[in-house]
């Protein structure tokens, strides 16, 4: 089921040569860790730079988004069955 | 030398990727377009609901009637048209020249790039798997291959999903005489209708009908591009996107959440179509003499009016002030469900200094009322009128400089 949640959230990311991959976030107070970056896209909102991450781990998908201008991350929707 | 061309299709494209972003959608009838019970129509069916009799163009609530687990999932433009810049890419490399033939699907003319019919499988095989390489696992597509763009379209359609399918000389006639005649791209409904008419039921009676009596029947193109069709042969070309020709025209539409006989509601879709196209005109350095608009009503009949003006214009107002004029005297004969505005003739934009200072105002303001929206964002200024149209907005596709958009 999918839940749009749009919420700010705390990030653990890796920059690699050419690419940044998200590898936990906090939401509330849990943790979750991300098994898989399943796609990336992105998004020109004006100069703004917004990237899309669609990750998953065992049993939920997320999508997450860095503002590259606000620099920021939020959590934008979920699914779980 | 023989040409080798192929004719890439992603599989259910639109459902693939976001089965790819979403793994827990894999293996379930998903498709995309619209919301359940909404009145819009499938874009996209997933390979599982497509086993349903689920198909693209059909409404939502037919296709929940087929299958009552359908997934529904509303369009994302900018995640489809960055994975297609992703393939792109990688089709780049493997050829000079690659014809994007729409959002899904592309022409690469692989000649002197293969050797043989052999050399081009594998290079096919190779393009298939660097896309689940670099995209993703879910991301598949059917390749055609054959001597040109006809027969290549047709056989990526031979076998789907994730299929390959050559056609040479040895197995062309054999595979033309296997198909039916709406199965070649260009013969529609209506050509199928006037080809049953004269008693062509089939590609080899096709072949077979003498080519004068299909000149007198479709013309003198058409009716000896319908004898070339039977016979396999096309000599169009590959064109690249550096070699594509100019802009012809501009164009935005809207179809309505609902039917409406509202004036003021249809002014205010028309308003905001007219902002978009203007700014991609003057994004383009573009302006346009003739001006389009036109309407899709209830009943799917539709209308419109055509004017060509004395000056080339690329101004949202101006192009707003002509559409006004042309719908404040015309009488709603239903209730309106889709609104569009095309501009066409264009030329360079080479608009003079007007004489008028109230002109010379607006003609001074609009390049940084576009940098402000370039800078925050599509419509950060936008006219009064449009103030209430945030409802609407989200679903009105269309162009953002430097944005991802590709409706």
């Amino acid at each position: 089921m999918f839940n749009k949640i749009d919420e700010p959230i705390e990030v653990i990311c890796a920059f690699l040569k050419n690419k940044s991959l998200p590898l936990y976030f906090r939401w509330g107070n849990r943790r979750y860790k991300i098994d898989k970056v399943n796609l990336v896209h992105s998004v020109r909102r004006g100069r703004d730079k917004l990237y899309f991450y669609s990750v998953s781990n065992k049993s939920n998908y997320f999508k997450l988004c860095f503002d590259t201008e606000k620099n920021c991350w939020t959590l934008n929707e979920s699914y779980s069955e | 030398m023989k040409k080798i061309i192929f004719h890439i299709d992603m599989n259910s494209y639109f459902a693939s990727v976001e089965q790819q972003a979403n793994p827990f959608l894999r293996g379930k009838p998903i498709v995309v377009g619209g919301k359940e019970g909404s009145r819009s129509v499938i874009v996209a069916a997933s390979i599982e609901a497509k086993k349903f009799g689920i198909k693209t163009a059909m409404p939502t609530f037919e296709a929940k009637k087929l299958c009552p687990n359908l997934i529904f999932l509303e369009p994302d433009g900018s995640k489809y048209m960055q994975t297609t810049k992703m393939f792109l890419k990688i089709f780049n490399q493997f050829s000079d020249k690659v014809e994007v033939f729409s959002i899904d699907e592309a022409f690469l003319d692989m000649t002197g790039w293969c050797k043989n019919w052999q050399s081009a499988r594998d290079k096919a095989n190779k393009i298939k798997f660097e896309i689940k390489q670099q995209i993703g696992e879910r991301i598949t597509c059917s390749i055609g291959i054959a001597t040109n763009k006809l027969l290549a379209k047709l056989a990526s359609d031979m076998q789907k999903p994730n299929g390959l399918v050559v056609i040479n000389e040895k197995n062309k006639i054999q595979v033309l005489d296997s198909i039916k005649l709406d199965d070649f791209c260009g013969i529609g409904r209506r050509i199928l209708q006037r080809l049953e008419n004269i008693g062509v039921e089939s590609v080899k009676k096709l072949r077979q009908y003498p080519v004068e009596k299909l000149v007198r029947e479709f013309g003198p193109f058409y009716g000896q591009k319908l004898k070339d069709m039977s016979n396999g042969h096309d000599d169009s070309v590959v064109i690249s996107a550096e070699q594509e020709a100019e802009v012809k025209s501009i164009s935005r539409a809207y179809t309505l959440p609902y039917d409406t006989f509202d004036k003021q509601e249809i002014l205010q879709v028309l308003l905001h179509l007219c902002e978009k196209c203007g700014r991609e005109l003057r994004h383009k350095k573009l302006a346009g003499r003739t001006l389009q608009f036109f309407w899709r009503f209830s009943d799917f009949t539709h209308s419109g009016f055509r004017v060509t003006l004395d000056s080339y214009i690329n101004d949202s107002l101006e192009l707003y002030k002509r559409g006004l004029e042309i719908l404040s005297r015309y009488r709603l004969p239903s209730a309106v469900r889709l609104i569009g505005i095309r501009v066409s003739n264009l030329a360079p934009n080479s608009r003079q200094i007007p004489l008028f200072q109230a002109d010379r105002q607006r003609f001074e303001l609009v390049p940084y009322l576009d940098q402000i929206n370039d800078r925050y964002g599509e419509l950060t200024v936008k006219p009064a009128h449009l103030l209430k149209l945030s409802r609407l907005r989200k679903k009105i596709g269309g162009f953002r400089q430097g944005s991802d958009d590709f409706s």
